[in-house]
């Protein structure tokens, strides 16, 4: 009897070429990895801008946890927990906004921009067990910044925020951390999907060929060799950008205008980078916008992906303009390539969802050429240290 | 009928039709109904950085050439079907006038799953040339920002 393929066939390639698709299904993984990966990273929450003078404030969602982001007097950017000390109400119900300091609706204790508890309502009642407003401040959450990206980390512990991101900073630190940039555009979406196939799509180029735009923008994706290269750093971060020479993007050829124009520091006007960084943001620099993807996973099947648009502090109406065009052409809601690579993801996770298909195949080798999958494989090395475990087998 | 009965009808057609032909897909017909030097924006406001964004902003030229790749494009399979209000019209002379219209777009999927999609509100511009009134600025304001699926298509 002729034995039928199945789709549980280990591929007959190494370990380090393949994934287990159960990463992108399971529950237990799913928990595991808040535990694992999103309560011991550094993770990327907002941009500097958002909280741009004293008493800013942005709630973030971090591993489950409501975080507040907020600029002090003295100009510093700190982090905490979003609950208040006496009965662990939220202190801040909004998106964000800016104050002079946080009363929390229910009782009305009163924290400072540091944090401090600074005064409980009706305080006679304390009087008798002498309640040390000192240890009762807000709980904070380390948090560093670096080029106006402004991370924390919910584990005291961790390293410090330049020695994670290491040699991947400079496909970035020009421009992000050269001109002064600010949020023009922010719209979230909670995808069917999980979390690391968002990733995962934002980090391989092969898929470019999905896009009607890309074909024709950066007609180098149907052939053998690229101006582009992957750059596979440490802790799983990569990149790929040229180093000049031969255009990146041809805008004229998509018969697009204004990609050139106005280019960011270190920028060409036919250039684009993309950054991602372990394990879940995504730095996309279209030579004159840049483009950043931050996720909150939700469940194994469900990503809520915020998308921010970055553009020059004091553009002027014409150049913003200009910028606004060519952020929302490719990477709007209704842009050329979002909505596709949003179906491509979501199309993955149901078919994933069935367990029919066990494997995913990660082992194109393209002298890291953008379509090569090296930083794929290097991901989820990183992957493995952190969760104890091989993508491939789970063991 | 009046002459202004005639063009407050008039411009009540156009939105009308607006959603009718973005609901069969007949888009060449939609960009008809833009002025020569007519846009559309689909804008939105952002709580999260507090202001206003563009999420799409084309001139006619732009429109026709996105409109004219979509069969090229991956797209969302769910079928739309828009629901329009009432528009609220205000004559700022003979041949240019505002209107306020609210609106709700719905998706149903190939499996026949319906579901919102977006709400929001039109608020144009209009400009009669040749006894016709067009868009000099169709912008569709969202008031939804978590999107079901993402779209190529105009709202």
């Amino acid at each position: 009897m002729v034995r039928l393929l199945t789709g549980h066939d280990k591929p007959q390639l190494p370990e380090t070429h393949y994934l287990d698709n159960r990463i992108f299904t399971d529950e237990a993984i799913f928990r595991e990895e808040q535990e694992r990966i999103f309560t011991k990273t550094w993770q990327f929450v907002c941009h500097e801008s958002e909280v741009d003078k004293p008493g800013d404030f942005r709630c973030a969602r971090i591993a489950g946890k409501s975080i507040i982001m907020v600029r002090g007097a003295d100009n510093v950017i700190r982090g905490f927990h979003n609950a208040c000390r006496h009965r662990a109400a939220e202190i801040v119900r909004d998106e964000s906004g800016t104050a002079r300091m946080f009363t929390c609706f229910y009782h009305h204790w009163t924290y400072g921009l540091d944090g401090r508890l600074r005064g409980v309502s009706k305080p006679e009642g304390y009087e008798a067990v002498n309640l040390d407003k000192s240890t009762l401040g807000l709980v904070p959450v380390r948090s560093e910044s670096f080029a106006g990206l402004v991370f924390v980390c919910l584990d005291d512990g961790v390293e410090p925020l330049r020695e994670f991101l290491g040699d991947i900073v400079k496909g970035f630190e020009e421009p992000l951390g050269t001109i002064p940039l600010e949020v023009f555009h922010f719209h979230k979406a909670v995808l069917k999907t999980n979390w690391k196939l968002w990733q995962d799509n934002n980090s391989e180029r092969y898929h470019a060929l999905l896009h009607v735009a890309n074909r024709k923008t950066m007609p180098w994706v149907l052939g053998k060799t690229s101006p582009m290269k992957l750059r596979i750093e440490a802790h799983g971060h990569s990149g790929y950008w040229a180093d000049g020479g031969e255009a990146v993007v041809d805008y004229a050829k998509g018969g697009y205008s204004d990609g050139a124009e106005g280019a960011l520091p270190g920028m060409r006007g036919d250039e684009m980078r993309v950054i991602n960084l372990f394990p879940d943001l995504m730095i996309n620099i279209r030579s004159n916008v840049v483009r950043l993807d931050r996720m909150v996973p939700l469940g194994p099947d469900r990503t809520l992906v915020e998308w921010r648009g970055l553009a020059v502090k004091g553009d002027d109406a014409r150049m913003r303009a200009i910028r606004t065009r060519q952020h929302n052409l490719f990477w709007g809601p209704t842009g050329r390539n979002l909505p596709e690579d949003v179906l491509a993801v979501e199309s993955q996770a149901r078919a994933m969802g069935t367990g029919d298909i066990r494997y995913s195949i990660i082992a194109r080798e393209e002298q890291l050429n953008p379509t090569d999958d090296a930083n794929i494989r290097s991901y989820y090395r990183e992957w493995g240290r952190r969760m104890g475990k091989s993508p491939a087998t789970l063991a | 009928m009046s002459s202004h009965q005639e063009d407050l009808e008039a411009i009540r057609t156009v939105v009308q039709r607006t959603a009718a032909l973005l609901d069969t897909e007949q888009f060449s017909e939609w960009i008809s109904l833009f002025d020569a030097e007519g846009s559309y924006e689909l804008a939105a406001y952002s709580t999260e950085i507090r202001r206003w964004m563009t999420w799409q902003l084309s001139d006619r030229p732009a429109l026709k050439q996105m409109l004219d790749e979509v069969g090229e494009h991956v797209r969302d399979p769910a079928r739309r079907r828009h629901v329009v209000g009432m528009p609220f019209v205000e004559f700022t002379d003979d041949a240019t006038a505002r209107a306020t219209t609210t609106f709700s777009l719905f998706r149903t999927t190939p499996e026949g799953t319906s579901s919102l999609y977006i709400v929001g509100s039109y608020e144009d511009q209009f400009i009669k040339r040749d006894g016709a009134w067009r868009y000099a600025f169709h912008r569709v304001v969202s008031d939804t920002r978590v999107l079901d699926a993402f779209t190529h298509i105009p709202v």
